[in-house]
């Protein structure tokens, strides 16, 4: 099929900043119904060919490695002070590394400011989206992504890892622990094949088992003839008219030169730290403080989810890297309950990563027989990975570098976190649990994991019912300019406990419903 | 960047920026054999066979022989004659190291060595000695062999099948993959 391409004059054009799971869905979507759409995408296109079963490599091909800075008194600013974020910059987006766990979030998660009470400094808020409203698409997300233990989908298969996990959380009595909820396939599905266990799940899924729109979503656009995916295109600013609507953006391709889209409607999901800065870097006489953000809100109220790691050492073998990364979760510690000390939750999930990234970023100052008697009794680990609710607070927030500037003349992203007294004894409580249950199974050491690089980005332009309150409305549609959509995790207002990627599927679905609703 | 900015502790990033040039500096020495992969001869900076020792005595495993050391102490000597910055970092290390292990770094008992390198913790010589191994050793196919780490899987299928399972010391959990579907507690 002739690759379709618009006229950068084309003005009817929706165009989408992004191919990842946000991007590539509403992408598809609206090609589904009709809308003609150009897609500019930072990365190249690779193909599960290109993949590489490599941390090492993989992490060189498929990451954002634009330098951004990290601040604040989280220990990333100290760990990996010019990557707060391991993000990935190719067609297909951060679905390329995903680990595949795909939750719906909670009643409570969606209530935090009626739920958790008040707390200092925290800008708590209730998503404007309803649950009952939210889980007609997240069903519909399940669906289109093949969510393993929905829409009677089969589980997938135990691995040793998370055979050990499970063993263990049992043992200390917990008792909602399950190896679902994969958007992995367990058996072949919608073209593609069942999972081959390769456990190389964040280096991009070389047998395409794994959801990635840059196989899914990407090829089922393009046979509309109604799609024009641009790789190696970065959008370095967006232009608006004499009303204030926007009207067109401006791009640089892989050769360096810069084209201007015409636009009817321009879409953002380019990851909660290029979204904000894309908006504040497209300042203007009538936005002098960046597009969409009267409200002051746009970068603020950054969310990372809390992350940590606890590695077992048994005596008996494991072989944790035989299977998918993610093996399963522990659901019991994101229950509403501030008996614990704090609010919000956090769920463990079965993780494991090969001898490369153990060294690399596990424990980033690791030296000694401390650290290295378990990188060589590496076949003898048992993971378990956090994935915590923290906090919005407003002075988190990603912000423009006041000089420091990329190759293209855009300033650089900070982002700024100062972790809560809540975030921290929260991660406290997960070193507790996480190492009683692996001692339960059989663990005679465990070493405690330092948080890495977020990946699950989120909140820098929060949606909200009133305007003074955040960025978007429920649809993602900004406040203050109504063709001017956010179509990724930079719009949840709070984090939960969940993995961020199937409710960025859902709003990005909805959101594709009201633009055609709404777009004649 | 320059070995002078490198964080006192390692930033991923940075060590990837860095890892290009390491790796060449391997792929250039590796058939080598310590110490003819050092060009330098200057004592003042430490031979290769000096920091293939400290390495050693850094990343300590038991079980590799000494001759694995020698990839990342010859790219750290190699560094040192392209980057007048690392080259520096590594006489004022080596002064420091050797100083404090009663100056002869190899004759130094074990717990020499390491009340040395404590001291060298959280300092630009310490994430560079990191991030050098770090990006060679662990990054070296026969040390994944000798830790029981299989690296790529699509060469033999993946591991889907009945022997994806081998932990037989435990029991199965109780509940299993397929339906009928029991939710995990999201629902």
């Amino acid at each position: 099929m002739a690759e379709t391409r618009f006229a950068l004059n084309d003005g009817s054009v929706a165009v989408v900043i992004g191919s990842g799971a946000g991007g590539a869905t509403l992408a598809n979507e609206l090609c589904q119904r009709g809308k003609k759409v150009v897609c500019l995408e930072a990365g190249p296109r690779l193909s599960v060919a290109d993949y590489r079963n490599d941390e090492f490599f993989a992490f060189q091909q498929l990451t954002w490695l634009d330098r951004r800075i990290a601040t604040g008194n989280w220990s990333v600013a100290n760990t990996a002070p010019t990557m707060p974020a391991y993000t990935v910059k190719a067609v297909g987006g951060t679905t390329n590394h995903w680990g595949a766990l795909a939750f719906r979030m909670q009643r409570h998660e969606l209530e935090a400011r009626d739920r958790y009470g008040t707390l200092p400094g925290v800008a708590l808020a209730n998503w404007p989206v309803k649950w009952a409203e939210l889980r007609r698409y997240w069903l519909r997300a399940e669906s289109r992504m093949g969510v393993t233990g929905t829409h009677g989908i089969p589980w997938l298969p135990v691995t040793n890892n998370y055979k050990v996990v499970d063993f263990g959380a049992r043992e200390v009595g917990y008792r909602r622990v399950a190896n679902d909820r994969h958007a992995i396939n367990s058996q072949s599905r919608n073209g593609r094949p069942a999972c081959m266990q390769l456990g190389f799940c964040g280096q991009g899924c070389k047998s395409s088992a794994k959801w990635c729109t840059l196989y899914t979503e990407v090829p089922q656009a393009e046979e509309t003839g109604r799609f024009d995916l641009r790789p190696r295109c970065t959008a370095l600013r967006i232009e608006h008219d004499a009303t204030g609507r926007v009207n067109a953006v401006l791009y640089v391709d892989a050769d360096g030169n810069q084209h201007l889209q015409k636009a009817a409607l321009v879409a953002i999901a380019a990851n909660a730290i290029e979204t904000p800065r894309l908006l504040l870097h497209s300042a203007s006489s009538k936005y002098p403080k960046g597009l969409a953000n009267g409200s002051d809100w746009v970068g603020r109220s950054y969310l990372k989810h809390i992350n940590a790691s606890a590695w077992g050492l048994f005596e008996k073998p494991v072989h944790m890297n035989h299977g998918v990364t993610m093996g399963g979760t522990i659901y019991d510690e994101a229950r509403f309950d501030v008996s614990r000390g704090f609010v919000g939750g956090y769920l463990l999930q079965a993780c494991q990563v090969g001898v490369p990234f153990l060294a690399a970023v596990i424990k980033p100052d690791g030296w000694g027989r401390d650290f290295t008697q378990y990188l060589e009794q590496y076949d003898h680990l048992a993971g378990i990975w956090m994935n915590g609710e923290d906090l919005p607070q407003r002075d988190n927030r990603v912000s423009l570098h006041g000089t420091d500037k990329d190759a293209n003349g855009v300033p650089i992203p900070v982002v700024h976190v100062d972790e809560h007294a809540n975030d921290i004894a929260m991660r406290k409580h997960f070193y507790e649990r996480a190492e009683m249950v692996l001692r339960a199974a059989g663990a005679r050491s465990v070493m405690r994991g330092t948080p890495v690089s977020a990946s699950h980005n989120m909140g820098t332009c929060r949606m909200s019912v009133r305007p003074e309150d955040g960025v978007t409305n429920s649809f993602g549609r900004s406040h203050e300019i109504d063709n001017l959509f956010i179509s990724d995790g930079s719009v949840f207002p709070t984090s939960s406990a969940q993995n961020p990627t199937l409710t960025i599927v859902a709003l990005a679905i909805r959101q594709a419903e009201h633009i055609v609703r709404t777009f004649r | 960047m320059s070995i002078a900015d490198t964080p006192s502790a390692m930033s991923f990033a940075a060590t990837l920026e860095r890892r290009e040039f390491l790796v060449a500096a391997v792929i250039a020495t590796a058939s080598a054999l310590v110490p003819q992969i050092a060009r330098s001869n200057d004592a003042a900076i430490g031979t290769a066979a000096d920091w293939q020792n400290v390495l050693q005595a850094m990343f300590p495993h038991p079980m590799l022989d000494a001759n694995f050391y020698g990839v990342p102490a010859g790219a750290l000597i190699a560094s040192a004659d392209k980057d007048p910055a690392t080259r520096e970092l590594l006489a004022h290390g080596w002064r420091r190291l050797s100083g404090e292990a009663g100056g002869d770094w190899s004759g130094a008992n074990a717990a020499s060595k390491h009340a040395a390198l404590t001291g060298i913790v959280g300092t630009p010589l310490f994430g560079l000695l990191r991030q050098t191994t770090v990006f060679t050793l662990y990054a070296n196919p026969d040390v994944w062999k000798a830790f029981g780490y299989d690296g790529d899987a699509w060469h033999i299928g993946g591991y889907a099948g009945d022997a994806l399972v081998t932990v037989d010391w435990l029991p199965d959990p109780p509940v299993n993959s397929g339906p009928p579907v029991k939710t995990g507690g999201t629902k």
